[in-house]
């Protein structure tokens, strides 16, 4: 052993001297330590030239939307369609329905410099159908013609993009009484004031409250309609409507039993519309909720599901990928619960946090692997092709202990590195982002892990490839004992593996890579979910799975390239 | 006592018998020639001594220990250099040495250091090898084969690249350390060096060894054993017809007379030359060459001497 280690030291030594490691060490770890600079330094050279003819900011009135807005298409859109109203002669230019028009394009403009996100562009379409309503009655229409561009409905070509749909609604409101007319003036007129407030202040809060009423009231109008429906059941029609109210009574126990305890969750935990973790988390704990409800697609539904029929096989097949996806989903919908409970994000639930883009950095063991599979085979196949393995191999070392201490040697390096570059990473976002997110924990569903903990478990699992590849490329150059068609062939073979990969996810019939070392070759992917191999059912990656494959795959190739150094002659 | 003994050693690489049947020894404080043409089997041999090739037949014993069952044991006492000294060229010769002092038990920087003196390198140690000429390389190839003071020393081709004062240099070392008791085996296929350089020789050809010659022997029986001499003389004539009288067969020389007989009869034909007052000014034996011997060992075999 101590024979091992002191051979060991010396082949560290030695390849540390080489070109081409220094070459590849410095550059890699330059990249990972100023890849955020220079990324800033790209994107401040770029960042005036990224307008052009369809993404021009909108300019209403003293309001000037970007595209950086999440609402700037659709005042673009708005924007645009009053033009073409105008130009198609459904509205007259200053006319009174015009000026209306333009000032609820206005009020849209207005709501998305909003701070309140999306919930500002939903109260905003509250606030102009209020409005739209209020002007039909104040213009005193009595038809849908009368209405024209401010009806929305199917017939209609022309029509104004914060127009009225609902027409049993619209239809309504034209029969309107005097009296009736009032009353709902008053009422739209108090909802215009409400809402404005929240969306002019802020208020979120607010805004949760209203969507408890709303969602109350919804209750309240499905239980009227589950009544009317029970009344109407007769012999004949039984399933049907028994199929609508259990519909019904589904969507009210995922009001009572989520959407109400959600927003109530928010109002009493102050949970911000935008940039807040904990709504993304509130998602996942709901969404996994309902799948877990609703329960799998029957059979009958499936048979009808060509696509579904294709992708699956059989619905036998589909109902076990269901059970797995649920299982998957159990798990985020736990790790929800409990990042809630402790109030501290999971990576998972704050993905734009600086734990997400030092993850999203795992990757960049690809580039370590790459770099393996050169020093790899540039190690074993120069000492053949310069002739040095005729003064190495005349020492008092059998020649496994001799290429054995030089494998381990490089993948030592590459271990040195692969962390090196990592954390070098992770401190250049903590400089650049913050260090705070880094005290947060690693949400397990029943434990807790601090994250450096998790980080080094992270790049222990994705160190799996670049020893299995490097330890391919040591047995390609023991066996073919040159440089460059080593590194070719074993490249070849990593690049392949990549394209077989992605075909993988579209192709049912290749399903069978997932139990080759194919798709761990990109192990990284496991932790950054960066294509939809973590999602897709024909190559999921399995974490245990991926370990066993790469460590037969790393014992199988060294133990073949051992070998083969052992018995053959040195004939170079 | 025997620092290397190769019993029976064939190899056998595919289909062809590349050697066979091949016996040597090599003592301690003794330098052993390993001569024969190119393609002969020296460096099969010796890469054979040295565990680069694999033995396919045959016993090879370093010290007293078989090299195929105890390897690292067997090559704790020999040092050598292979075909060309390939070092690693992106390293200085001192780095080049402290890595393969590394591979051996109790190498100091001491020794390191001794041995670079040893080899005239000092002045050019710490240079990148990749700035070294071939006869620079082979003085480091010599350094690194003797860091570990070994009981055994392999040389295959050692003289290459060397100019004739580092061939000189080269010799001297050698007698010096086979003075300190060093076996020295050493290949080449120039018969002038070998014959400058060694003890004894093997000469082996087709992989197989066909003869062995003691060089400087001073043991030869000068009685019993036929030489050339020329007799130097006042009159070649008389001396060509005494010889005849003795019906032996004589030829004139740039200066005098040579004949071939045996050495105990020298003394008669000198008797007989006084007594007919014949001026005998110089009696020479002619000492048959290495290359006399090689050719005449080698005749009828395919290889070629250069």
């Amino acid at each position: 052993m101590k024979d091992y280690i002191r051979q060991i030291q010396l082949e560290l030594k030695l390849l540390t001297k080489s070109k081409l490691f220094k070459i590849g060490a410095i550059l890699l770890i330059l990249i990972s330590l100023f890849g955020i600079t220079f990324g800033h330094i790209v994107g401040a050279m770029f960042k005036d030239d990224g307008y052009n003819s369809w993404n021009e900011p909108v300019v209403v009135r003293d309001i000037t939307v970007t595209n950086e807005s999440d609402m700037f298409w659709e005042v673009r859109e708005a924007v645009n369609s009053l033009q073409y109203l105008v130009e198609s002669g459904n509205i007259d230019n200053g006319s009174e329905e015009y000026i209306f028009a333009d000032d609820l394009i206005y009020l849209f403009a207005k709501a998305s410099q909003s701070e309140l996100d999306y919930l500002a562009n939903s109260l905003t379409r509250q606030i102009m159908e209020a409005e739209v309503k209020k002007f039909i009655v104040e213009k005193e229409y009595k038809t849908l013609d009368e209405v024209g561009v401010f009806y929305g409905g199917n017939a209609n070509d022309y029509y104004f993009p914060f127009s009225v749909h609902d027409k049993e609604g619209l239809e309504k409101i034209l029969k309107l009484t005097d009296e009736e007319k009032v009353t709902s003036i008053k009422e739209w007129n108090d909802e215009i004031e409400r809402k404005s407030n929240i969306v002019v202040n802020s208020d979120y809060i607010e805004y949760y409250k209203v969507e408890i009423e709303l969602t109350q009231e919804r209750i309240k109008d499905f239980q009227e309609e589950i009544v009317k429906l029970e009344e109407n059941m007769v012999d004949g029609n039984q399933t049907e409507i028994q199929k609508q109210i259990d519909g019904l009574k589904n969507s009210i126990e995922s009001f009572e039993t989520r959407t109400i305890p959600t927003l109530e969750y928010k109002i009493a935990n102050d949970v911000k519309p935008k940039d807040d973790w904990r709504n993304d988390a509130l998602n996942a704990r709901d969404s996994f909720l309902s799948r877990k409800a609703y329960g799998p697609m029957k059979e009958e539904e499936f048979l009808e599901n060509e696509y579904l029929i294709e992708e699956h096989g059989s619905y036998a097949k589909y109902l076990k990928v269901y059970q797995e996806q649920l299982a998957k989903d159990e798990k985020k919908y736990l790790i929800a619960v409990k990042a809630l409970e402790l109030n501290k994000p999971d990576i998972f639930y704050d993905r734009t946090g600086s734990r997400e883009v030092a993850l999203g950095f795992l990757s960049f063991s690809t580039m370590i692997t790459l770099f393996g599979i050169m020093l790899s085979a540039n190690t074993i196949a120069r000492e053949f092709q310069n002739g040095t393995v005729r003064l190495l191999l005349i020492r008092p070392k059998t020649r496994i202990k001799i290429f054995g201490s030089k494998l381990i040697a490089i993948l030592i390096l590459l271990l040195a590195l692969h962390f090196i570059t990592q954390f070098g990473h992770m401190l250049a976002v903590g400089i650049d982002q913050g260090f705070a997110a880094f005290a947060y924990p690693k949400i397990n569903p029943y434990s807790t892990t601090p994250f450096v903990l998790y980080f080094i478990w992270t790049l222990l699992i994705t160190y799996l490839p670049i020893v299995s590849l490097s330890s391919l490329a040591f047995a390609v150059s023991a066996l073919l004992r040159r440089n460059a068609p080593s590194i070719a062939l074993v490249m070849g073979a990593f690049f392949g593996s990549s394209i077989v990969s992605q075909m993988a996810m579209f192709m049912p019939k290749l399903s069978w890579v997932k139990w080759t070392p194919i798709p761990y070759f990109q192990f990284h992917q496991y932790f950054t979910g960066a294509t939809n191999m973590y999602y897709s059912n024909t190559t999921t990656l399995v974490l245990g799975n991926g370990i066993i494959i790469l460590v037969a795959l790393s014992a199988l190739s060294i133990g073949l390239g051992l070998w083969n150094l052992k018995v053959r002659d040195v004939t170079n | 006592m025997e620092i290397l003994r190769i019993e029976h050693l064939h190899k056998k690489i595919k289909k062809s018998q590349i050697l066979t049947d091949i016996n040597l020894v090599v003592n301690t404080g003794e330098i052993v020639g390993f001569l024969g043409p190119n393609g002969a089997g020296k460096t099969t041999t010796i890469k054979m001594i040295m565990g680069l090739f694999g033995i396919s037949q045959g016993n090879i014993y370093i010290n007293g220990v078989d090299v195929e069952s105890d390897f690292e044991t067997a090559m704790q006492s020999v040092g050598g250099i292979v075909e060309n000294p390939d070092l690693y060229k992106h390293l200085t010769g001192y780095q080049n040495l402290e890595y393969y002092a590394g591979m051996h038990h109790g190498v100091t920087k001491e020794d390191i250091d001794q041995i670079v003196e040893i080899v005239k390198m000092k002045g050019r140690i710490n240079d990148k090898v990749k700035t070294y000429s071939l006869g620079m390389r082979q003085r480091i190839g010599l350094a690194q084969a003797l860091l570990h003071k070994p009981k055994l020393l392999i040389l295959d081709e050692p003289t290459n690249g060397l100019d004739p004062l580092g061939i000189k240099e080269l010799r001297d070392l050698l007698k010096k350390l086979s003075d300190m008791g060093v076996g020295i085996l050493v290949s080449s296929h120039l018969l002038s060096e070998m014959e400058m350089m060694c003890d004894r020789i093997y000469i082996i050809d087709d992989g197989k060894i066909i003869g062995q010659q003691m060089i400087n022997d001073t043991e030869i029986d000068l009685n019993d054993q036929t030489f050339d001499y020329e007799i130097i003389s006042s009159d070649n004539q008389i001396v060509h017809d005494m010889l005849n009288r003795l019906e032996l067969e004589s030829h004139p020389s740039t200066k005098g007379v040579t004949f071939n007989i045996r050495g105990s009869q020298l003394n008669n034909i000198l008797k007989e030359l006084v007594k007919e007052e014949v001026m005998i000014y110089a009696v020479n034996r002619k000492q048959r060459t290495l290359e006399e011997d090689f050719i005449s060992i080698t005749e009828g075999t395919k290889g070629q001497i250069r």
